[in-house]
């Protein structure tokens, strides 16, 4: 860990670092910020990746359906931009709001693939202007699904079979992902995975797993997922993504997460972490490594009137109750089953009703 | 060592530590810790463990203090003893830095009787444990012995709202090694095992402790030295808990939580009746801890 200090401990010889997502957390404030060419770019809440920017062309991979864009551009910046997203929810459309006495405009256009919007963004001079990009059914309050797919890990390669299952349900927006996307989270296998998303028609969000940090580089996540830690609403529904990687939240995290609870206090609200905060069966110990903190968080997440948990890392299907909010751990992606449990690889559909707050699951399997 | 029985008995530990080792990982790798499997092949992979740690450190012990131990066990063990202090912990995530600590344990022949409490007076954090137990064996001079013990622990965290109640059933045991064989005298291992129901109440949800229940395994070892003549002693310690303020070791991997802490804890009698004891142990959080100890 570069930034992580070890504290020996004297007595016990042992390296030991207390806050092992403290690294990543940091990385987290500065996804959505890059500048060039005398233009800044700031994604609100850091909800994008800016992966590339040049001389008026940028590429941003989307970890929320919507977005808010700030543009800031000096004396030199081009004013014409051709924007590349990537990972954005099918016919996304753009509206631009300018300085007083400039004019800009932005328009979207479907892109080579499904999950690809292109987007010219024509600027009127210096100053500061927002790019506003909305999907369908943002605002809506009608009911809609999504995928919840974890744990794919050493089964990348036979991922299309799981992806033209979600493909076929028309009702699915996206998908949400516990983490644990790759075996070892180096980059060639983060590269490899976002190129297997190459036929998935929707996007995927998704916080990392502790097999995705396992390489130890974390820039590598930030730069072609975002951040590790992130909240959006969609549908009038809320999506935490916290950041459990290293069996534990970073006291930073759990400072964004009262924010997001407040915010999210009177709508559906669904958490998603990789470890169960606490393993339904404690001998198999699939859970954060202190239980002290499991009921820390489970006391916000309970004060805060979350209704959904979503856990990965347990390979395995289960459904149960934690401080009276229903969870589900689904860690069928395709890694190391589980044995035993007469469940193979599957992911789970989640239809979210925001008009009269329910929520109802559906198991798909997929072996 | 220059003891070829003590040596072969040594390795002959060691490798029964790694067959239970290999036998209680297998059916859990193969089946990537099945619930229906993995209970029994949990206590027989820590079990290997402390069988294989505790003849390692004594294989370095008796080339260390072969002939020339550093202490003994006492010749009569307390029957009472109280203690009151301080206790650190450094956790980033709990309130719980600074604490008052106060136990005491009774024997009354066969018969045990323990409470344990803390409490962070910033946070209103307050844990108290009771316990009472029977010393099912012990060997005439009292160096070794077996206990089984029952008790509760409630603890209760103010600042981050939720109680917990632990009910758990616990054998532990302490074995002279000099007894198993002469170049080891001034030398004990502990083994303890067991297993605890939690329940969990939340502030939110009305405060009682019936809202989530958890079975977990417990599992704890030891290694130790004698030191002087009063039974002093210190000893390394391996816990697999993660419930308690410690939790699970963090190691800054993709592995971590996965193990309990390791501590160390020292006891010095400065007098026939009065000692001061220290315990230094690390997992999620550090914790040190500094008591005063009367017995009698």
């Amino acid at each position: 860990m570069r930034r992580c200090t070890p504290l020996l401990s004297a007595l016990l010889l042992l390296a030991s670092c207390l806050r092992g997502g403290q690294e990543r957390a940091e990385l987290d404030r500065t996804v959505g910020l890059a500048s060039a060419q005398g233009i800044q770019i700031s994604v609100e809440g850091g909800l994008a990746s800016v992966r590339h920017i040049e001389a008026g062309a940028a590429e941003l991979w989307l970890s929320a359906p919507s977005q808010r864009l700030t543009f800031t551009a000096g004396d030199t910046a081009p004013m014409t931009w051709a924007l590349r997203l990537l990972n954005a929810m099918p016919g996304l459309t753009a509206t631009c709001d300018a300085p007083p006495g400039l004019t800009c405009t932005a328009l979207a256009l479907p892109g080579e693939r499904p999950t690809v919007t292109d987007l010219t963004l024509t600027l009127d001079g210096p100053g500061q202007y927002s790019l506003t990009l909305t999907p369908p059914g943002a605002d809506d309050d009608t009911p809609f699904s999504v995928a919840l797919l974890s744990d794919i890990q050493e089964e990348l390669p036979r991922v299309q079979d799981i992806y033209d299952r979600i493909n076929a349900l028309p009702e699915v927006r996206y998908v949400v992902s516990a983490g644990d996307l790759t075996d070892h989270g180096d980059e060639a296998t983060l590269i490899e995975f976002q190129r297997a998303m190459q036929g998935l028609n929707v996007p995927l969000y998704a916080t990392c797993g502790n097999h995705d940090i396992m390489d130890g580089s974390f820039g590598d996540w930030s730069r072609l997922f975002g951040r590790h830690s992130f909240h959006f609403t969609y549908g009038q529904v809320a999506f935490t993504f916290m950041d459990s990687a290293s069996a534990t939240i970073d006291p930073i995290a759990y400072g964004w997460l009262e924010e997001w609870l407040e915010e999210a206090s009177d709508s559906l609200h669904v958490f998603v972490t990789h470890y169960p905060i606490i393993d339904p069966d404690g001998y198999r110990n699939g859970s954060l490594r202190s239980r002290q903190e499991s009921h820390k968080l489970l006391a916000m997440l309970a004060k805060g009137g979350v209704d959904l948990t979503l856990y990965g890392h347990v390979h395995t299907y289960l459904t149960f109750t934690n401080a009276g909010i229903d969870a589900i751990i689904s860690g069928g992606g395709g890694g190391w089953p589980e044995r035993l449990d007469g469940i193979g690889r599957h992911f789970v559909v989640l239809t979210l009703d925001p008009s009269d707050s329910t929520i109802s699951r559906e198991l798909v399997q997929v072996d | 060592m220059g003891d070829t029985r003590g040596h072969l008995r040594i390795i002959a530990t060691k490798g029964t530590g790694l067959v239970l080792m290999l036998l209680g990982a297998l059916p859990i790798l193969l089946t990537n810790a099945s619930t229906k499997v993995i209970h029994l092949p949990i206590y027989m992979l820590t079990t290997g463990f402390a069988l294989f740690s505790s003849a390692t450190a004594a294989d370095i012990y008796g080339s260390l203090f072969s002939g020339r131990p550093p202490g003994r066990a006492p010749e009569d063990p307390a029957r009472s003893e109280v203690e009151a202090g301080y206790r650190f912990i450094h956790d980033p995530l709990m309130d719980n830095a600074h604490s008052l600590v106060v136990a005491g344990r009774y024997y009354h022949h066969r018969l045990l009787a323990e409470v344990d409490a803390s409490l962070t007076p910033p946070s209103r954090n307050l844990r108290v444990s009771l316990f009472g137990g029977y010393r099912l064996l012990r060997t005439i001079n009292r160096d070794s012995w077996l206990d089984c013990k029952a008790g509760l622990t409630w603890r209760r965290y103010a600042t981050e709202g939720f109680t917990t109640l632990t009910t758990e059933l616990f054998a532990v045991g302490r074995l002279d090694l000099g007894r198993v064989l002469p170049t080891l005298r001034g030398a004990f291992s502990e083994l303890g095992a067991g297993a605890a129901l939690r329940f969990i109440g939340y502030d939110a949800l009305g405060g009682g402790v019936g809202e989530d229940s958890e079975v977990i395994p417990l599992f704890r070892f030891a290694f130790g030295v004698y030191l002087g003549d009063r039974g002093s002693e210190v000893k390394l310690f391996y816990d697999h808990r993660h419930d308690d303020e410690l939790g699970g070791l963090a190691l800054a991997s993709g592995f971590d939580g996965a193990l309990g802490h390791f501590g160390l804890e020292g006891t010095w009698w400065v007098s026939t009746h009065v000692g001061l004891r220290a315990l230094v142990a690390a997992g999620s959080a550090h914790l040190a801890r500094f008591t005063v100890v009367v017995r009698e």
